[in-house]
């Protein structure tokens, strides 16, 4: 590869024949040459489109900036992308178990925990997580299974049930079931960043925060969507100015937090408040939490369903 | 006569009825529902008769109405307020409707009065009627194992299956039936939600003849192909299908994310359709394991019925008459013929030759082997 780059570089602009780099066996040498020629390459592509748009601008033409393709643009059309305003997704979704909470039937009341002994930063996650969720009782797991862990978060009136799951002291795996019939989402944890890693990070107030869902367009994404709205209490404290973002981008749900400020018309100023993680969609299953005998709305299979990277679920 | 043609009908969890044209492929909902309730689920589709012009839906509250497939119009539905618990399977035939609800209560129904209450045991999770006899049904559910009534006889039931042996820890192994099919020599075929595949013969003993185990999710839903196999389908989206001679796995089948609540083979054709909680109907080719036909349907759908009819009829144009034609038919006209006909398939039975095939014990080939051997030797020796 280096010696054609190297080929089409020496057109024309030098006589003589730069020196092979991937022959230059000294380790060192080899990079550093390496980097400048990148480097140079990089310079006159730049020097290029520049002169290429000033020459659009004499002539006259109109310069469009040409919109990147990414595996996210270039998604496969997907037959389960419903709009919301389908009358019979309408149907479905009055009917669906979160339908309580968008009637403002019931207000959310969540139980957030662990696994078994967790570690000291899973324990730190859990603490963000309660603060950052009105209405959130933190406890410890004590052991209990999941399935008897249920029956008493109903009896307490507990809408949903948070359990945060770690493998080698850091957390994995974030189950949250809705009560008191499901559904039941399971999603991998990753990339967490506590507050205390993230730089600049801002003071966290006790207000009502908004929730921002970005992108759950299909079917599938709607259900989830729904869960993560309906751990949120209705009516945000606009004052506080703290806004949650569930952003999806090809499968990948990244949460952020933070508090904005309108500094004129057009500015508006974040503040990171923490913590940041992103999720991603493992299963969903339907009533309250069963792995063994549930039956499974949507199952991710990661050989069989993978066949293409610009195919999404949510 | 402008009704378009549907091969297979599914009922939502949302409560509209859907029908589908595989060939065309196009599909419809063909009811509507006004109020957005969890009752309105349809659980049961079952053909009313024999011939495959109108179909009983049962919804989860226990009401029931039947589909004219000519003009696919529902009739009112009739609520059946006895009993407790939902409704599982329902189905109507010769002016008697039955109810299987959930509690276990088997209901008949004729003229609007309940004529029969049949207790079946607690939980019940499926009521299938066998085919070839429209008046035996076997019922099967949670902790309430496979029995076989006769609507004649509704006192004691038919049949009774005994529980496997203990296991090895000489514990009990629990009971949980999902599925019926009846194989055509009256042999039954069950599946369980402790993912078991069993076969019963009521004729020879009362446990199962074939006891096999298929991954370790519960099957939800079985449908039989052909005399000796099984395909089935779990709460895990895997469908496969099983050979219920050797108690094999033949292929598994691919393209599910969740849990299958249907299955059911063509009558004619080697392909399998399936629906369930993925809201996606699919159609697979059963020897080639080929996706051939792929639906999104905006519900979680929960039964589902095929017609027998040959797709390559289904494209024509006068499908619909051609349905119309035949059930004239099958009502009036070939009742006679039909009769005839058997007779003339009996006598052709009865002047058959009996072929019988000599069997060769084991032992006799190895001896027989050896003296060929033994000649050779001896040839040799020569």
């Amino acid at each position: 590869m280096a010696s054609r780059k190297q080929e089409s570089m020496s057109d024309g602009e030098e006589l003589h024949p730069k020196p092979n780099i991937s022959a230059i066996k000294n380790k060192q040498m080899r990079q550093e040459m390496y980097r400048k020629m990148k480097l140079e390459k990089k310079k006159t592509k730049l020097k290029e489109k520049k002169r290429k748009m000033k020459e659009a601008k004499e002539s006259g033409e109109k310069v469009v900036k040409q919109v990147p393709k990414t595996i996210e643009s270039m998604r496969v059309p997907d037959e389960t992308m419903v709009s919301p305003e389908d009358e019979e997704v309408q149907l479905d979704e009055a009917q669906d178990e979160m339908s309580t909470y968008f009637n403002r039937e019931t207000t959310p009341k969540i139980l957030l925990t662990t696994c078994d002994r967790p570690g000291a930063r899973t324990n730190k996650f859990c603490k963000e997580i309660k603060k950052l969720l009105p209405n959130t009782t933190l406890l410890y797991r004590r052991g209990l299974d999941l399935k008897k862990v249920i029956p008493q978060a109903l009896s307490k009136e507990y809408t949903d049930l948070i359990v945060i799951n770690e493998d080698k002291k850091t957390p994995n795996g974030l189950v949250l079931t809705h009560l008191p019939n499901g559904p039941t989402a399971h999603f991998k944890l990753s990339n967490v960043r506590l507050t205390t890693e993230i730089k600049n990070a801002g003071e966290l107030t006790g207000h009502k925060p908004e929730v921002i869902l970005n992108n759950f367009n299909t079917r599938l994404g709607h259900s989830v969507g729904r869960m993560l709205a309906s751990i949120f209490p209705h009516d945000p404290n606009f004052h506080g100015r703290r806004v949650v973002t569930f952003h999806n981008q090809r499968d990948f749900i990244f949460f952020r937090h933070h508090r904005y400020i309108f500094r004129s018309a057009q500015k508006v100023g974040l503040q990171e408040l923490g913590p940041r993680f992103t999720l991603k969609l493992r299963t969903l299953q339907k009533g309250s939490f069963d792995s063994k005998y549930g039956e499974y709305e949507f199952v991710h299979k990661r050989h069989e369903m993978d066949s293409s990277r610009r195919k999404f679920f949510l | 006569m402008a009704a378009p043609t549907f091969n297979v009908f599914v009922g939502s969890e949302t409560g509209l009825l859907k029908g589908i044209n595989t060939v065309k492929e196009y599909w419809t909902n063909l009811n509507t529902v006004a109020t957005p309730e969890k009752s309105n689920e349809i659980r049961s589709l079952t053909w009313v008769g024999e011939h495959e012009s109108e179909i009983c839906v049962g919804l989860r509250n226990k009401r029931i109405a039947t589909v004219k497939l000519i003009d696919n119009s529902f009739s009112e539905f009739t609520q059946f307020e006895q009993g407790n618990g939902d409704l599982r399977t329902a189905f109507y035939d010769r002016s008697a409707t039955v109810l299987a609800l959930e509690s276990g209560v088997v209901n008949v129904w004729k003229d609007g009065e309940l004529i029969q209450d049949i207790n079946t045991g607690s939980n019940l999770t499926c009521m299938v009627r066998e085919p070839a006899q429209p008046d035996t049904f076997s019922t099967g559910g949670r902790e309430a194992d496979l029995k076989l009534w006769d609507l004649n006889k509704p006192e004691q039931p038919v049949f009774l299956a005994k529980n496997v042996k203990n296991d090895w820890l000489n514990l009990r192994v629990p009971i949980w039936i999902t599925g019926i099919g009846f194989l055509g020599d009256r042999k039954i075929v069950t599946c369980t939600g402790y993912h078991q595949v069993r076969v019963y013969d009521p004729q020879s003993q009362r446990r199962p003849v074939l006891d096999m185990s298929w991954e370790e999710y519960p099957i939800t839903a079985m449908s039989l192909y052909r005399d000796n196999q099984v395909v089935v389908g779990n709460t895990h989206g895997s469908m496969a299908l099983l050979d219920i001679r050797t108690g094999k796995l033949v292929h598994n089948f691919k393209g599910f994310a969740g849990s299958i609540r249907s299955i059911q083979c063509h009558g004619s054709q080697p392909v399998v359709a399936s629906c369930g909680l993925d809201r996606f109907f699919r159609v697979h080719d059963i020897n080639s394991r080929e996706l051939i036909h792929k639906k999104y349907l905006k519900s979680r759908l929960n039964c589902m019925l095929m017609t027998g009819m040959r797709w390559q009829d289904l494209d024509s144009e006068s499908a619909v008459e051609q349905i119309s034609t035949e059930q004239n038919i099958g009502t009036v006209e070939q009742t006679p013929e039909g009769k005839a006909t058997e007779d003339n398939e009996d006598e052709i039975w009865n002047q058959m030759e009996i072929v019988k095939t000599k069997t060769i014990k084991r032992k006799d080939v190895i001896a027989d082997k050896d003296s060929v051997k033994g000649k050779k030797l001896k040839m040799k020796k020569k």
